[in-house]
């Protein structure tokens, strides 16, 4: 929500000028990027996985492409029942997944992620994270700068107990952070303003929340701001750490995280 | 004890007996101008015969003892006629100087007044001073003349870009820069994000920026203070001034009261641009306006006293879904009182508050901040001889900080309530210096400051393990708030923490010949108040915060050698200074920190330590058609922030890197030409090293994203900035036979159109897939035209 402040009094601001420019930009080392999300819709039968593990290495920024790894062992260990369970690599969807994602839905133990490429062992930790599910998708009629945007409002009622965060994932590359603290216990409605390139009358859009925790709540907000448009607003990006380590050589670690989510999805069909 | 009995009575002993050896009597009273009588500032009353001299101060008062005699006197300051009088001095006498100002011809229509003949005797050295009338020649930005932008084209000054709010001196930071108003601090200086500064330049009569050598009798900011004094109003006559421009107008009406013992002052400025967008049936809104209002009279001879006022507000909105509206709100009384001929006194009492709102209808809250505090200050300037004069004074502060308030703004909002504990804070400091003029050639200016800072208990403060409330994981190598151990709740009058320090500042000038000078300075100063901000200008949301038991006040001490020398009997005048600074105790962030509306503000800061040096030239041409001056600053900033332990990493690994307004070669010619009576014409021209900024050393993807991967701080640059502006200034001749005074400003601003960089983003471009660099920039070419009136 916040970032929404800063992000629109930003973007308003610049009524100016905006022109792609050429720039040199340096090379570094490839290193491992690993993009771990496990989203399980549980409310479905059969049980349904999006996203496993997916292994990159980093590229040149400017390059069209960033290079696939295709050749690690990837392996889930249940901390409790400390049962492997291997991960194959699917090349249609260039993911490793397990071939029965009921192994991770176990809210009380912990899931130890291990990846090993060339010779190096890289390992995080995770637990299956519950999600709110959505009580409803409407759409709305307001607008934003354009005027011809589509407004859709989303409601949820958090659960009071415990210090909740969210993953939001609207479509078209939109995914909103959401943190309870403003509204504990509470049925919390928000919109999300579509804009008229993305979404149409007659179109339908999917919306679906994923449980995530704190330290991804601050991760996935870094990682979202150094892609989105930023500007004199943004913070001084660094480089961003997630949960995963290499534990043969430390000061080779990888990028990315190792996060399981329950998942929720709602449609709704735009007028 | 003997020895010291022995020595006072020695030293009294040896005064007593100069005293005797003549008599000395004290000349004193105010300079205003004939016409409105508004006391001058900074005007030169020298006796040439004694080789002595002195200015009047922020008041328009001056006083001088010298020995009985006949004497002739200068009465000089620039724009106005000079007079000298003879007088003969064999008891003490008041005589007030009304300044006639100098007629119109081409040599004396004066641009950049007191930028002009720099004096050299002084020790004061690092200040540069500004008048109204050469603020309002500067062509700036849609033609509204700014004192903010004014002051940036003098060397040691630069800012973050167009568009960023506040300024950067030497090498210092934002919130480091003290900003007075008749003596009231001000937070923030800019309307619309850093567009217009927020002071009216028809109401404004004196303006220095200190960028070194700060006196004592200010404190609590360390890099410098910017000192403003407006205009008392016309006790004589009715007079109104104005101007029409495209995106802005205002409108200032002064009059007596009671003639020549009271007057009123009224000014206002306001923006419609916006209307323009609602014309277009486009309904989101940018507009700002401010009021300024004040009273003064005099009461006796001795007695003057002033009540003013300042009301200014921005309003931003985007459709109704997102409104924003900020603003300053000072009220200030102020006394002056002469207990004798040569002491002068002044007491402020002033109450000020700075409100942030925000209300996004997307989610349904109303977002409320601000800063109100009261300050009293008295302030006594002792003119005991003509080369010994002494300052002091109290100045207390009493601070209550609203971080922020968060309730829903409609029925159906899920918001709940939510209040960000209020801060209390006190800052006191008392002040002694002295302005002592040892030799002909040797002038020192010496003073000390004690500030202590108490901040006061409040009802919810964090407890820590270890009272530490950032841990650094070790196994990812990053920086993690501390989760809180328990709740304290403290009462008002209970104290969190407190500091005291001392803080001692010497400026000394020795004169070389009559024509050249080299001065020295070295302060040291203490500042309790940090405005909190990670991004590489400030942004709207930024929240200033007192110093605390995590948050320890920043440390400057600034060295400065500087050289001054006169040409062709002042015609021209060079001056050149190199500065060196040292900061503890500056606040940094851990990666990634956020800020807003965060009420554990201790668990995303860590402190470090910052340095800046550098050297500053400037020429000046004071004399002739064309004017103008030519500034060049080479400067380096920077700050480092090491782990605490051996374990820690430190941001950006422990290394100095650059500080996000580090601007190595900084230039601005300034310059104006007076063709004839009709026409003058101004401009100028800046160029700047980029801005330091972060490339992508990489990229890689997650969750279908492609994101830039970053390598250490600020190593990389912006490409440079320049801009040239021009404009011309049409008085016609009919202003000869009338009252109303008018004028046509046509200006230019950035000429040839150059598309400066305020930021370069980098995006994926989501038709093509491939990744940009995306170059933001806030003004092309703007032209501007605004007619002046008064009458």
């Amino acid at each position: 929500m916040k970032k929404i402040l800063v992000f629109i009094s930003f973007l308003t601001l610049l009524s100016s000028c905006e022109d792609v420019v050429e720039v040199s930009v340096p090379n570094s080392e490839p290193r491992l990027s690993i993009d771990a999300h496990f989203n399980l819709f549980t409310d479905e039968n059969p049980l349904r996985l999006e996203g496993g593990v997916r292994l990159t290495l980093t590229a040149n920024y400017f390059n069209n492409t960033v290079p696939l790894v295709k050749d690690a062992t990837v392996f889930i260990t249940d901390l409790y029942t400390a049962n492997q369970y291997p991960l194959i690599y699917n090349p249609s969807t260039e993911y490793y997944t397990p071939k029965n994602p009921e192994i991770l839905i176990n809210y009380d133990t912990q899931y130890r992620l291990t990846v090993i490429y060339k010779e190096e062992v890289y390992q995080g930790v995770s637990k299956f994270i519950s999600v709110a599910p959505i009580s409803s998708v409407i759409q709305g009629t307001k607008t934003l700068f354009e005027g011809d945007e589509t407004e859709v409002i989303v409601s949820f009622k958090d659960d009071v107990a415990a210090t909740n965060y969210y993953l939001y994932d609207f479509g078209f590359n939109i995914l909103r952070p959401i943190e309870d603290r403003f509204f504990q216990g509470q049925e919390f409605v928000f919109s999300n303003f579509y804009s008229s390139d993305e979404v149409r009358p007659g179109q339908s859009i999917t919306i679906k929340a994923f449980g995530i925790e704190k330290q991804y709540f601050t991760y996935i907000e870094l990682i979202l701001q150094q892609t989105g448009n930023g500007g004199p607003f943004q913070p001084l990006p660094a480089t961003t750490r997630g949960n995963i380590i290499n534990t043969t050589a430390f000061d080779n670690y990888p990028l990315g995280y190792f996060l399981i989510s329950e998942a929720y999805e709602s449609d709704l069909l735009i007028q | 004890m003997r020895f010291y009995h022995g020595l006072f009575l020695a030293v009294f002993l040896f005064g007593y007996n100069s005293l005797k050896a003549q008599e000395k009597y004290t000349l004193s009273g105010i300079i205003s101008e004939a016409s409105s009588n508004e006391t001058q500032i900074g005007v030169t009353i020298a006796i040439p015969e004694l080789k002595t001299g002195v200015i009047t101060n922020e008041y328009g008062f001056y006083s001088i003892s010298i020995p009985e005699g006949s004497y002739d006197i200068h009465i000089s300051y620039i724009g106005f006629q000079s007079i000298i009088k003879t007088i003969s001095l064999d008891k003490n006498l008041k005589i007030d100087f009304q300044l006639i100002e100098a007629v119109a011809q081409l040599d004396e229509v004066i641009v950049s007044e007191d930028i002009e003949k720099v004096n050299i005797r002084k020790a004061q050295m690092s200040v540069n001073a500004l008048t109204s009338a050469s603020i309002k020649k500067i062509p700036a930005i849609l033609g509204e003349a700014d004192v903010i932008k004014s002051i940036l084209l003098l060397p040691g000054v630069t800012s973050a870009g167009e568009g960023a709010s506040g300024f950067n001196v030497r090498g210092g930071a934002v919130d480091q820069n003290l900003i007075l108003l008749d003596e009231a601090i001000i937070f923030n200086s800019s309307h619309l994000f850093g567009f217009f500064s927020i002071f009216n330049p028809d109401a404004i009569k004196d303006v220095k920026l200190y960028k070194g050598g700060i006196p004592a009798r200010y404190g609590g900011r360390i890099s410098s203070v910017l000192d403003i004094y407006q205009k008392e109003g016309n006790s004589k006559d009715f007079k109104v001034n104005g101007g029409i421009g495209i995106v802005a107008s205002r409108l200032l009406l002064e009059g007596p009261l009671e003639k020549d013992k009271g007057a009123f002052l009224i000014g206002g400025r306001a923006s419609y641009a916006h209307l323009f967008l609602a014309l277009a049936n486009n309904d989101n809104k940018a507009y700002f306006y401010d009021l300024n209002a004040k009273l003064n009279y005099k009461l006796n001879s001795r007695n003057n006293i002033y009540l003013s006022g300042y009301f200014g507000r921005d309003l931003f909105g985007i459709s109704e879904s997102f409104i924003n509206v900020y603003g300053n709100t000072v009220a200030n009384f102020r006394w002056n009182h002469l207990f004798s001929d040569k002491l002068f006194s002044n007491l402020s009492l002033i109450y000020s508050d700075y409100y942030y709102g925000l209300e996004l209808d997307l989610i349904g809250f109303q977002w409320d901040s601000g800063i109100r505090n009261f300050n009293l200050k008295y302030d006594f300037k002792y003119y005991l001889s003509s080369n010994f004069s002494l300052n002091y004074g109290i100045n207390n502060i009493y601070y209550k900080f609203n971080p922020g308030e968060i309730k829903p703004n409609r029925e159906d909002s899920g918001i709940v309530p939510a209040k960000l504990t209020d801060k209390y804070a006190n800052e006191f400091g008392v002040y002694i210096e002295s302005e002592h003029k040892i030799t002909e050639n040797l002038s020192v200016q010496y003073g000390l400051r004690w500030s202590h800072f108490n901040r006061l208990g409040q009802d919810i403060f964090n407890v820590y393990r270890d009272n530490n409330p950032v841990v650094f994981n070790e196994a990812f190598q990053i920086y993690q708030g501390a989760t809180p151990v328990g709740v304290n709740n403290l009462s008002r009058s209970k104290s969190l923490a407190s500091f005291n320090n001392f803080e001692p500042r010497l400026a000394m000038s020795y004169l070389l010949n009559t024509n050249s000078s080299i001065k020295v300075s070295y302060n040291h100063i203490a500042q309790y108040l940090h405005l909190l901000s990670n991004t590489a200008s400030p942004t709207p949301l930024d929240v200033w915060t007192p110093s605390g038991p995590f948050a320890k006040p920043q440390l400057l001490d600034q060295y400065a050698l500087g050289y001054f020398r006169n040409f062709m009997q002042g015609d021209y005048a060079f001056e050149t200074e190199i500065f060196y600074k040292d900061i503890d105790n500056r606040i940094d962030y851990i990666d990634g920190a956020n800020l807003i509306a965060n009420n554990s503000i201790e668990q995303v800061i860590l402190t470090g330590t910052s340095r800046a040096y550098g050297l500053e030239l400037l020429l000046q041409k004071n004399s002739g058609r064309l004017r103008g001056w030519l500034a060049y600053t080479w400067s380096k900033s920077e700050q480092q922030t090491p782990g605490r332990t051996a374990n820690e990493s430190g941001i950006n690994g422990g290394e100095w890197y650059h500080t996000p307004f580090d601007k190595t070669h900084d230039i601005s010619l300034n310059s104006s030409f007076e063709l004839n009576e009709k026409w003058s014409f101004n401009s100028n021209f800046l160029f700047q090293t980029g801005q330091p900024t972060n490339y992508p050393i990489g990229q890689y993807e997650q969750r279908g994203f492609t994101i830039p991967l970053f390598g250490p701080r600020n190593e990389q640059r912006l490409p440079a900035y320049s801009r040239l502006d021009i404009s011309a200034t049409l008085s016609p001749r009919k202003n000869k036979d009338r009252k109303l005074q008018a004028e046509w400003t046509f200006g230019i601003y950035n000429l040839y159109n150059r598309r400066n960089a305020a930021a370069i983003n980098f995006r994926t471009n989501t038709d093509s897939g491939n990744n940009e660099a995306i170059r933001t920039s806030i003004f092309g070419m703007v032209p501007s035209v605004t007619y002046n009136f008064k009458f």
